[in-house]
């Protein structure tokens, strides 16, 4: 489906054509789901986040350019409402999450022998989930997403050098915890201009 | 300054290890994820729930919306005197008239809303 019929498909919107959404839906919903899934780590705030962001695109449809790439659009919307459900959460859950976290995490240095794909990629994952709300968000789009930096900035509502900025820190956040828990090897030192 | 290495392309050699691991472990996360067929319906009916309960712009709730802001540009247009002379005569922390000033618009929506209906 190209650009042009995104277009179409929102002028369909205006006009209160439920099918032209549904069709909006079903090319956007894996994408922008799997961000939310990616950000929230919580299926079902997932599924809410993706909802909400289908309800917006109809209520908002006045204020959509149907020239201009859609995608950037939902995920900066999906962005705000799992910042708003990771906001709540962090209110009520986290504290208590971190609890029962410290309980049950066994010791950080495992001999490597020991260690397979599926504990490696587990220890990534939390070490990405550990990141600052902001940080997170950037490592998904960049990643995940493969957005560029000027559309995540338009995303995440922030000066690309925000975004770089960011991008470096969590980077590097990510290197020192798979450092050191000896996951991988010792920090390539990277060129900047 | 700007990063020279890192780049969106997702098509290009992983530049470093930790790409390459960050970039695996995001896309295994979520691989095969797809959200439950029960979204789409979900955000139908309130679409559908919506559009029900909501009668058109142009119909009553234009109406209401031209008669409360008249009805608010009438108010404001009678107090503003009082306003003014009292603003003069109070010192700031007696100025608590403004708040009897709101309380006043605000008893005077159900009449407006008696009148409508």
């Amino acid at each position: 489906m190209s650009l042009s019929e995104d277009g179409r498909l929102i002028s369909q919107i205006r006009q209160g054509n439920i099918l032209a959404l549904e069709a909006l839906y079903k090319k956007y919903k894996g994408q922008v789901y799997r961000t939310a899934l990616a950000i929230t780590r919580d299926r079902e705030a997932a599924e809410d986040v993706l909802q909400d962001c289908f309800l917006k695109v109809y209520t908002h449809v006045d204020k959509l350019d149907g020239s201009l790439p859609l995608s950037p659009w939902l995920h900066r919307v999906a962005v705000n409402l799992s910042y708003n459900w990771a906001d709540k959460r962090s209110r009520w859950l986290r504290p208590l999450e971190e609890v029962i976290d410290c309980l049950v995490a066994g010791p950080h240095t495992l001999p490597e022998s020991v260690l397979e794909r599926g504990e490696l990629q587990r220890v990534i994952q939390k070490a990405i989930a550990s990141l600052s709300f902001e940080h997170r968000v950037v490592i998904v789009l960049f990643y995940l997403d493969g957005f560029s930096l000027n559309e995540i900035a338009y995303i995440s509502d922030c000066p690309v050098g925000t975004v770089k900025s960011r991008l470096h820190y969590a980077r590097r956040n990510l290197r020192r915890k798979l450092e050191r828990d000896r996951r991988l090897s010792p920090e390539v030192v990277y060129e900047f201009s | 300054m700007s990063f020279r290495r890192i780049q969106p392309n997702m098509e290009r050699q992983p530049l470093d290890e930790i790409d390459e691991l960050i970039r695996w472990a995001l896309l295994d996360s979520v691989a095969g994820e797809e959200p439950s067929p029960q979204v789409w319906q979900d955000i139908k009916a309130r679409l559908m729930t919506r559009s029900r309960a909501m009668p058109s712009q142009s119909g009553v709730e234009h109406r209401w919306r031209h008669f409360a802001s008249t009805i608010q540009a009438w108010a404001l247009g009678i107090l503003a005197p009082l306003d003014a002379n009292w603003h003069s005569r109070l010192a700031p922390r007696e100025r608590s008239y403004l708040v009897w000033r709101e309380n006043l618009l605000l008893s005077m929506m159900p009449a407006a809303a008696l009148i409508i209906c």
